[in-house]
């Protein structure tokens, strides 16, 4: 899904670096408040910056011929929100572009929006309202996770579309034909990741819930529910 | 235990199903450099953009893993 070094026109990488610039700073900002006022949050936070380096490295040739890989998003994002998720996932990025030539440091900004702020944002919306209602905490987790990897990659076909509009169709057109590359197999992968994130929730309900309930991920009620249904 | 192993049992199913899309579509594109080269979507740029596949570098140079070089 990164959009390779060289593949954005150094206008787009500029319009994107901008965008994501006053993301960062907000991320920062709310990274060092929960840090302040939680340092057993650490360990969580570490863990959720190397599951996303991990599951964003496990590149997938799509039956197109595109790359696809799950996000691992859903974890931080759940757990921190999607402001810390950016700066994590910036974190991800900036190594994964250094060290493995996935991505590149002048679309790194295209690379954070897609994968750092919509698809979270996305996530954090579909659990903020499904946490509220009665709904299963793990079909909860699964949706979040599924909906924050499959909007990351509309995001990069849209930023993709916005460079590179069709002759005719313009940039409708064009993400159509860059979301049809990536769905084939992003679809089937978002279901994995979805599932995935599903059973590590019931395992961190089962042996360590009062992170979640100091965290606030999931009320008190909710976790005990859960823990007498797993 | 009301749903016992079965998130269990879901997930080996599903890592089944990565490992099988993962295997067909490696073997589907044996010519790429490297798992998850991106021909089709690079090319669908370089399609659109009217400008030829060789002519993208990048804007900042660039490590590149020994697997990944020409």
């Amino acid at each position: 899904m990164h959009i390779m070094e060289g593949f954005l026109p150094w206008q787009w990488c500029l319009v994107w670096w901008i965008i994501a610039v006053p993301c960062l700073i907000l991320g920062v900002y709310q990274l060092k408040k929960i840090l302040a006022s939680d340092r057993k949050a650490l360990p969580l936070l570490g863990v959720t910056g190397g599951f996303i380096f991990i599951l964003s490295s496990l590149k997938l040739p799509s039956v197109t011929g595109s790359c696809s890989h799950p996000t691992g998003t859903g974890l931080s994002t759940i757990s921190f929100g999607p402001g810390i998720t950016t700066v994590v996932c910036a974190i991800v990025l900036l190594f994964q572009s250094l060290f493995l030539a996935h991505g590149g440091l002048s679309v790194l900004g295209a690379n954070i929006i897609s994968m750092g702020v919509v698809g979270p944002l996305v996530g954090y919306v579909i659990y903020r309202i499904l946490r509220d209602m009665p709904v299963n905490i793990f079909l909860t987790v699964f949706l979040a996770t599924a909906l924050a990897d499959l909007f990351t990659y509309l995001t990069t076909s849209l930023q993709l579309a916005l460079a590179y509009p069709a002759e005719t169709g313009g940039i409708f057109s064009s993400f159509i034909l860059f979301a049809g590359i990536f769905a084939v197999t992003q679809v089937p992968l978002a279901i994995v990741e979805g599932i995935v994130l599903a059973l590590v929730f019931k395992y961190i309900i089962a042996l360590k819930p009062d992170i979640l309930i100091r965290l606030k991920v999931f009320s008190e009620e909710t976790i005990n529910a859960a823990r007498g249904d797993v | 235990m009301k749903f016992g192993y079965s998130l269990e049992a879901l997930t080996v199913v599903a890592i089944i199903a990565f490992c099988g899309i993962f295997l067909y579509t490696s073997s589907a594109h044996g010519g790429a450099k490297f798992a998850g080269s991106d021909s089709q979507g690079s090319g669908l740029i370089a399609e659109l953009s009217g400008k030829p596949l060789e002519t993208f570098h990048p804007l900042i140079p660039q490590w590149e893993p020994p697997q990944q070089r020409d």
